[in-house]
């Protein structure tokens, strides 16, 4: 026992992804049939993420015909090229290559996680310094959440590619934090090129980076200006900069946007260059804006275009879509002073509102939450955390069975696993906004240090 | 505290309040097309005849040494009324013991059927209870010679003959469906030479009587399926309308042939409803259909009266011209619902809450622990003011003060983590070690089943102290760690069992009153001084939670099971075992891998404060 | 009789008079006893009009208003199919016409339309289906885009068509739902010269033929050219099997009551044998018959059209001390006498039965053995995914190529990379995926099946929920899954190029189904969902906090402080301090976190 503590406190990263690592591919050779039972759960697998049709268009992609005239494949092209280098998944072989590259995408993501931890942007930023900084959670803890987090355990078997940009996602937003622009913009590129709606975090993410670029040279300021004290140990929860010292916001912002947008355009005509035509633009980009598969998910979008009524079909896809459009940029202002909360709320936004929801991105949205600890507290004495999190738990199980009574049973029709996904996007939107309330209160709290713990009122 | 136990108490309530008329419903038929007892029957006058005579080949085929025998015997029989015949093999390794036999099934094609819808007639070579199945046997073959002369099938009919009432509709549904072609260690199943369309719907005859005849006073309906899923509603009354007012044959249900329509038979009714459902392993041939999604009862004669076999064959020919009408699958009525008679019956809108006040009741209490856990410990109920004043001043200075502010959080920081690490382990812990004895009694010879299952018993009652002894002297848990322990498992229980209250809504039901007294575990509080106020009723809480926890536990509730069965414990664990094996019965995971770590982390609870030193907390609630 | 020959007199009167060299018309009636208690009736009925006639539109009997719609849409091979029931081929052996005028459960049509493109070609395919589907009164109007296939290797144009020619296109598709029935029956007679009145024609009457164990309409259409003159014909087949016993049934009482005790042949072999108890025996020996009781009605005389000199009207296949009686017996002359078969040439205008007694044969008919067997079941249950397992047996001991055609609607998913085939190597394979909405898949595959042996082929697929305005009525009855078209390739030596076809049964697929009630409820309750979500996110972003007591009270509180203040406002200051206790409470309410922070 002992032993084991002194070695995890010595190296936990190791210890963490060591056991991460074993425990899934322990799962996928215990179980030979798990992981191929998971990628046909349609909580994991959703119509433009699934394994097996990603299997579908390798088999066409091998033959030479086009992966994207049907209407089975709805995947980033690119990924083509990556999965035929590896035996097909049929084989036993296959299998555990497929887990091994998916559960070293999750030991990087993770490691990414660590970083942005590490880097403390949560709790402090250029223009803000969180009065209860010291409490934001360990990377270690952190990074364990992400690892055994049963949703991401369960993800990882299923082997959505959705873990693609979740990774070059979580990459961009290390990036972000340690001030690299094209590196972060890039990141983001490949992540909204994989699956669309990574391209509404461009404006947090672009914030973020600016604050980080803003934040190190203060650093570098205070440093030349009065040696010895860094920002941390500032009692005052503003930083004094003269604003002309910073670099200059438009630049930044024109930078970030080129390089984003000429990663995009690359990534594009790369998939173009091994493909015999344009259909890949309709087929990936289309199928999450126009939704014709309507195969249930996790998500509050099917159903709803199930029993849509023809007419009104476009227009609500058009509502849809311009409500998620809606949260990137009113975050960005109001949380200019913590951008990673931003971020990170940007993110779970997606994660509940997604056309394709699957419960991948929810899990990894719950893990990103950690990087907020040092706010919990404020949720869990001020709002409706445990029941929330009750009621994740009571959907995750009666999910399952509800849809199993549907589909198989058929004792059940298809409103029981409609209320099930209904309540589990209510549970999750009530984190969110859980979170929101947090941070204000947290920013609010730092101006006003005697607000603390006392009842509020919003006008 | 006090509102769970309502909630039990509710939830009881509820069910006896069901058999009231307010609270139930009359049967009827939701599926228009249907139309039952609508046709006029014509099976009768030559025919008696020839089921004669097929009785009396039946009967030489009974009498005949091996099994090839009569397969061979039956599917000549087959042949010859102009069926396609088929065999099908099997064999299920369970428990040490081979389970193998031949299914004999031949194909009627409908003249107006394009193959793709079937019904299926069958009669098992042997009834659930064993004996000898000559008369329903005859009784088949004699309509499907009947049948084939009519041309208003729209759907083919599949007359099928298992060579056991369990086993052998198990292994011809799933080969049906080729599931399982794979031949594993414990079942062989191979594979069907002739297919139909999906199948519809299947009534099984149950009429074990040899060629002297016996006439039937009522036709036992049974509808239980696997794992407590049961037929459609409109099967079930289409059966009960015909055999009742089309044939005057009285319906039963569960053996009860004198249902006088009182609250004390509903009850009863409802009781061994909930019970068979809730053992959920099948009670006849049709229950191997159910988690295929075909709805299938059987008709068992019961009692002695003026009923012949003729009048069976026209229930079944009226009911075969109804399921024939049908033009969608049955979809339109009831799959969840108790009946009280053949007439009455309790739609799930009604009972689901009794299960689900008691599965709730364990949420709640998680609640009360974790928010109790969140409060910490009380040094002793009788002077909150005065911490609470020094916990003021404390907050004050510690918003105050710059330095604190680093301090007090990092201190709470800590506290947090370790909190949830221990427990969240532990109960992680116990709930996989619960997969052993499920392993053991699912996959132990039968030899040695009875010996591993005592060792068990006893193991799962020296395990808490063990465990709580490990958890309290080397991982020195707090109160609210125990607290935050229990908190957990109740949750997980809870939610466990409200989600099983979907799919087998009487085994969630009895296994969560069973499991109720888990959530008013406390630990006990021997160390208390005589002069505390309460003691006394400490002490009597410690004494009564303990003495429930000791009696309520599952071994002992197999054993007490099978002490009501008055079976002999061996012969009911290797029957689980098959149910498991076979059948694919899911009653024995809810028992061992749901309630039994729930029950052992009680245990750990409740003998947690007896080497405390400290006084554990009064948790008045 | 005498009404019969009224009504064929103009259609003789058309006969003699433009009687030309290149109008053909025959009938045939071809007659076959088969394997317990069942019997094969083929009919056949070919014109020919020449292609100059039919340009000039000169119908003869060449039926005109086909000959427009064909005109119309520039279709220059038309085969259209209506069939029913199973060919039960354990039993009755080998296929009729090879299964060339056979069709897959409920309708198929395929043709070869002249277009100068895809697109021209679909519009004339649209309109073909269309004015057919008028003239057939079958829903064919319903093979739409994604019904709809061209398949590459299945079928060749039985007419001298150049099938490379680049304005030919041949379009194919199924309705398995289509019940066929009467109403599609008059429309065929209708066609016919003698338009069901006289000829073999006049037996055939809606309630036998649909009261058959199977039966099959077809109607061909293609151009014939020998040397230089080109000749459009017109092949029309009723193919039927009727199960004797049940079609002699007299019609005033169908139903199949239980004979009497005394008209049940015992075997009185058995030793239980008794007066109430009867093993039944089947009665050995050929089943008797004759076509007035098995069609309700004697044949009316032969249809005149056409050149009646050695025209063959009746094949009976039987063997030759089967004995049959004519009635009358001048009522048809012999045309010639095999060991196998029997022709016959009707008489015009004279009634004919012809009746074959029950008859105890030395040898028994021998059974032919099939081409090839072809099964297609689904695996699998629920309505997410399933999987297609297909079986091909070859009973001969000489290997066989066959091309296996499937057309799947949209909402079957195929997973072609699942596709696994045992027995046999996969020569070519043509594979067009479905795209949700416009098209269906299309899967051809060429295989060589090796000799007396098995050939499996698996593969899964998916179940897709459609929207709920896409589900017909019965949404839980399934949707119908056409059949897969197995086509038997001619093997080298033998000349024909068309090769065997035969065809599986079609399929029903389970979809997952909405609930239909519910379009309200559902959008109402996630806009609900959603509102909270945007409501209350937006409601923090906006609005900044301030503590309780800073609050601006709300006016109403204020009057009534106000009013409160009025009546006894000596009271109010007190009130004030309640207030700030109550405040004060708040406080100690919320301090045992910092108390666990401070023990810890």
């Amino acid at each position: 026992m002992d032993a084991l503590t002194h070695v995890y406190h010595d190296h936990p990263k190791t210890v963490l992804f060591s056991t991460a690592a074993a425990l899934r591919i322990l799962l996928a050779v215990t179980f030979p049939g798990l992981p191929d039972l998971l990628t046909g759960r349609v909580e994991i697998s959703t119509p433009v993420n699934s394994f097996k049709r990603l299997q579908e268009g390798l088999f066409l992609y091998d033959r030479g015909l086009d992966p994207y005239d049907g209407g089975i494949f709805h995947q980033a092209p690119l990924l083509l090229p990556l999965f035929s280098l590896l035996p097909s998944p049929a084989t036993w072989a296959g299998r555990i290559a497929s887990i091994l590259l998916y559960t070293a995408l999750d030991v990087l993501s993770a490691d990414c996680l660590y970083d942005i931890a590490k880097s403390g942007a949560a709790a402090i930023s250029s223009l803000y310094r969180s009065p209860r900084a010291d409490r934001s959670w360990k990377p270690e803890s952190i990074i364990a959440v992400y690892l055994f987090n049963p949703f991401t355990l369960l993800a990882c078997l299923g082997r959505p590619t959705t873990s693609f940009t979740i990774f070059f996602v979580l990459l961009s937003i290390r990036h972000a934090c340690e001030a690299k622009i094209t590196t972060t913009a890039f990141a983001l590129a490949i992540a909204s090129y994989i699956s669309l709606h990574p391209a509404l975090l461009l404006p947090p993410i672009g914030l973020l980076c600016y604050d980080r670029l803003c934040h190190k040279e203060i650093g570098a300021n205070i440093q030349s200006g009065k040696p010895g004290a860094t920002s941390d140990s500032k009692p005052s929860t503003k930083v004094a900069v003269d604003q002309r010292s910073l670099p200059a916001g438009l630049p930044f912002a024109i930078l970030l946007a080129v390089t984003y947008f000429a990663g995009l355009a690359f990534l594009v005509g790369l998939s173009r260059f091994l493909l015999p035509s344009w259909n890949f633009i309709s087929s990936v980009y289309m199928t999450p804006l126009t939704l014709p598969d309507l195969t249930p998910n996790p998500g509050l979008w099917w159903y709803f275009f199930i029993e849509m009524f023809d007419a009104f079909r476009e227009f609500f896809l058009g509502v849809f879509w311009l409500h998620m459009l809606s949260y990137s940029v009113p975050f960005c202002l109001r949380f200019r002073k913590q951008p990673l909360v931003a971020v990170v709320l940007m993110m779970g936004v997606i994660a509940v509102f997604q056309p394709y929801a699957n419960v991948g991105d929810a899990g990894a949205w719950l893990s990103c939450l950690c990087l907020l600890g040092h706010i919990f507290e404020v949720c869990s004495t001020h709002r409706y955390t445990f029941p929330a999190l009750a009621a994740l738990l009571y959907t995750s199980l009666l999910g399952p069975a509800f849809h199993h009574l549907w589909i198989y049973a058929g004792s059940g029709n298809a409103n029981f696993f409609y209320a099930i996904t209904l309540v589990w996007s209510l549970a999750l939107l009530i984190l969110l906004t859980d979170m929101v309330y947090a941070a204000l209160r947290d920013e609010w709290e730092a101006e006003r240090p005697e607000g603390k713990g006392k009842e509020v009122r919003q006008i | 505290m006090g509102l769970s136990l309502i909630c039990i108490l509710v939830g009881i309530s509820w069910l006896l309040l069901l058999p009231l008329n307010e609270y139930s419903r009359q049967t009827y038929i939701s599926e228009n097309a249907i139309l039952p007892g609508q046709v006029h029957t014509y099976f009768g006058g030559s025919e008696h005849n020839v089921f004669r005579a097929y009785r009396q080949e039946v009967w030489s085929l009974g009498h005949r040494k091996s099994e090839e025998e009569v397969t061979d015997g039956l599917y000549d029989l087959l042949q010859e009324i102009g069926l396609r015949p088929a065999r099908q093999p099997y064999s299920f390794q369970v428990a040490g013991e081979t389970i193998e036999g031949t299914n004999v099934y031949g194909l009627l094609q409908g003249p107006r059927a394009d193959a793709t819808e079937a019904m299926v007639l069958m009669a098992a070579w042997r009834n659930f209870d064993g004996e000898v199945n000559y008369s329903a046997v005859a009784l088949v073959l004699t309509l499907a010679r009947y049948f084939k002369r009519w041309s208003v099938w729209s759907k083919d009919i599949l007359v099928l003959f298992p060579a056991n009432s369990t086993y052998g509709p198990e292994a011809w549904v799933s080969a049906y469906h080729s599931t399982s072609t794979i031949p594993s260690a414990s079942r062989n199943i191979s594979a069907l030479p002739v297919k139909a369309g999906a199948l519809q719907g299947a009534i099984a005859l149950d009429y074990p009587v040899g060629p002297w005849g016996k006439r039937f006073d009522k036709l036992d309906v049974l509808y239980d399926g696997v794992n407590g899923a049961l037929p459609n509603l409109d099967l079930l009354n289409t059966a009960v309308s015909v055999a009742s007012s089309q044939m005057g044959i009285g319906c039963s249900l569960h053996g009860m042939i004198d249902h006088s329509d009182s609250y004390q038979d509903r009850l009863k009714c409802l009781a061994k409803g909930v019970m068979s459902q809730a053992a959920g392993h099948a009670t006849g041939p049709h229950s191997a259909f159910m988690p295929y999604h075909i709805d299938a009862i059987t008709l068992k004669t019961v009692g002695d009266g003026w009923h012949d076999e003729m009048s069976l064959g026209r229930v079944t020919e009226s009911m075969f011209r109804s399921i024939n009408n049908l033009l969608e699958k049955f979809h339109q009525s009831f799959f969840f619902y108790i009946l009280l008679n053949t007439h009455r019956f309790v739609s799930i809108g009604s009972y689901l809450p009794a299960a689900m006040l008691v599965a709730g009741s364990f949420t709640i209490n998680a609640l009360a622990l974790w928010v109790l856990s969140g409060r910490g410990p009380v040094e002793s109920p009788g002077k909150p003011k005065s911490t609470s004043e020094k916990l003021k001043e404390k907050a004050l200075v510690a918003v105050n003060d710059g330095k604190d502010v680093m301090l007090v959080p990092k201190a709470e920081l800590e506290v947090i983590e370790r909190k949830m690490f221990l427990p969240a382990i532990v109960v992680l812990g116990v709930h996989l070690i619960s997969l052993v004895p499920l392993y053991v009694l699912t996959h132990k010879e039968k030899s040695g089943i009875t010996f591993a299952f005592a060792a068990l018993a006893i193991s799962s009652y020296l395990l808490p102290i063990y465990l709580s002894g490990v958890l309290v002297r080397v991982w020195d848990a707090s109160v609210q760690q125990l607290q935050m322990l229990q908190s957990f498992s109740l949750l997980f229980v809870g939610a466990t069992l409200s989600t099983w209250a979907t799919i087998n809504f009487s085994l969630a039901l009895i296994v969560g009153l069973l499991a109720s007294p888990l959530s008013f575990i406390r630990p006990i509080t021997l160390g208390t001084s005589p002069t505390e106020p309460n003691a006394l009723l400490n002490i009597v809480h410690a004494v009564a939670t303990s003495f429930v926890w000791l009696i309520t536990s599952p071994p002992l509730a197999l054993f007490a099971l099978s002490w009501y069965l008055g079976k002999d414990i061996t012969w009911m664990l290797v029957e689980i075992a098959k149910g498991w094996a076979a059948q694919g019965v899911w009653s024995i995971l809810v028992i061992w891998s749901v309630w039994w770590p729930a029950w052992v982390l009680g245990g750990i609870v409740l003998v947690s404060s007896i080497r405390f030193d400290r006084v554990p907390p009064a948790f008045d609630m | 009789m005498k009404l019969a020959t009224l009504l064929a007199l103009p259609a003789s009167l058309a006969a003699t008079v433009l009687a030309s060299a290149s109008d053909t018309y025959s009938e045939h009636l071809h007659l076959k006893p088969l394997p317990n208690g069942a019997l094969y009736a083929g009919f056949n009925f070919t014109a020919s009009t020449p292609l100059t006639a039919y340009e000039s539109q000169h119908f003869r009997f060449f039926p005109r208003s086909l000959g427009q719609i064909l005109q119309f849409t520039h279709t220059s091979e038309l085969h259209l199919r209506f069939a029913l029931g199973r060919w039960d081929e354990e039993s009755w052996g080998n296929r009729p016409r090879n299964g060339r005028r056979e069709g897959g459960t409920g309708v198929e049509l395929w043709a070869w339309l002249e277009a100068q493109d895809q697109k021209e070609a679909e519009e004339r395919w649209s309109g073909l289906v269309n004015s057919l589907s008028g003239l057939f009164c079958a829903s064919l109007n319903f093979i739409d885009q994604t019904k709809t296939i061209t398949p590459i290797l299945s079928f060749a144009p039985e007419g001298t068509l150049d099938p490379e020619q680049a304005n030919l296109h041949l379009m194919h598709g199924m309705l398995p739902h289509e019940v066929v029935c009467t109403e599609n029956l008059t429309p065929l007679l209708k066609l016919l010269p003698c338009k069901g009145k006289a000829g073999v024609s006049s037996l055939l009457d809606g309630h036998k033929v649909f009261d058959a164990s199977w039966q099959t309409m077809a109607i061909d259409v293609r151009p014939v050219c020998k040397g230089q003159e080109c000749e459009l014909e017109i092949d029309q087949t009723v193919d039927m099997v009727l199960d004797v016993e049940r079609s002699m049934r007299p019609r005033d009482n169908p139903i199949p009551r239980p004979p009497p005790v005394e008209d049940v042949i015992c075997d009185e072999a058995k030793g239980y044998n008794a007066h109430d108890t009867c093993y039944p025996k089947r009665r050995e020996g050929e089943m008797e018959w004759g076509l007035s009781r098995i069609f309700g009605r004697p044949v009316q005389g032969s249809c005149p059209a056409g050149s009646r000199e050695n025209a063959v009207d009746i094949v009976v296949e039987i063997p030759q001390e089967r004995i049959v009686d004519a009635v009358p017996e001048d009522a048809l002359d012999t045309v010639s006498t095999t060991d196998s078969q029997r022709s016959y040439r009707l008489k015009e205008g004279q009634e004919l039965d012809l009746r074959l007694p029950h008859q105890i044969l030395d040898q028994a008919q021998e059974h032919r053995q099939t081409l090839l067997h072809a099964h297609r079941q689904m695996t699998g249950y629920g309505q997410e995914r399933g999987g297609m397992h297909i079986v091909i047996t070859n009973p001969h001991p000489h290997s066989q190529r066959v091309v296996y055609l499937e057309s799947l609607p949209w909402f079957l998913r195929p997973y072609m990379h699942t596709l696994a085939i045992s027995g046999a190597t996969i020569e070519n394979m043509y594979y067009t995926p479905a795209i949700d909405r416009q098209k269906g898949t299309q899967l051809e595959i060429l295989l060589e099946v090796p000799a007396s042996s098995t050939v499996e082929m698996t593969y899964e697929f998916e179940k897709a929920i459609l929207r709920y305005t896409e589900y017909p009525p019965d949404a839980n009855r399934g949707f119908d899954i056409p059949p897969a078209i197995v086509r038997i390739l001619p093997s080298n030596a033998s000349s024909d190029d068309q090769g065997s076809y035969l065809r599986t049964t079609s399929l029903l697929l389970p979809l997952p189904t909405p609930d239909f009630s519910m379009p309200y409820n559902v959008i109402i309750l996630t806009s609900t969902v959603i509102a909270l979500g945007f409501g209350s996110i937006f409601n923090l972003l906006i609005r900044r906090f301030v503590l309780v007591e800073e609050a601006p009270k709300s006016p109403l509180a204020v009057m009534i402080q106000n009013l409160v203040k009025k009546v006894k406002g000596a009271k109010s200051d007190k009130k004030v301090e309640a207030a700030k206790d109550s405040s004060s409470a708040s406080i100690l309410k919320d301090t045992p976190n910092g108390e666990v922070r401070q023990r810890a």
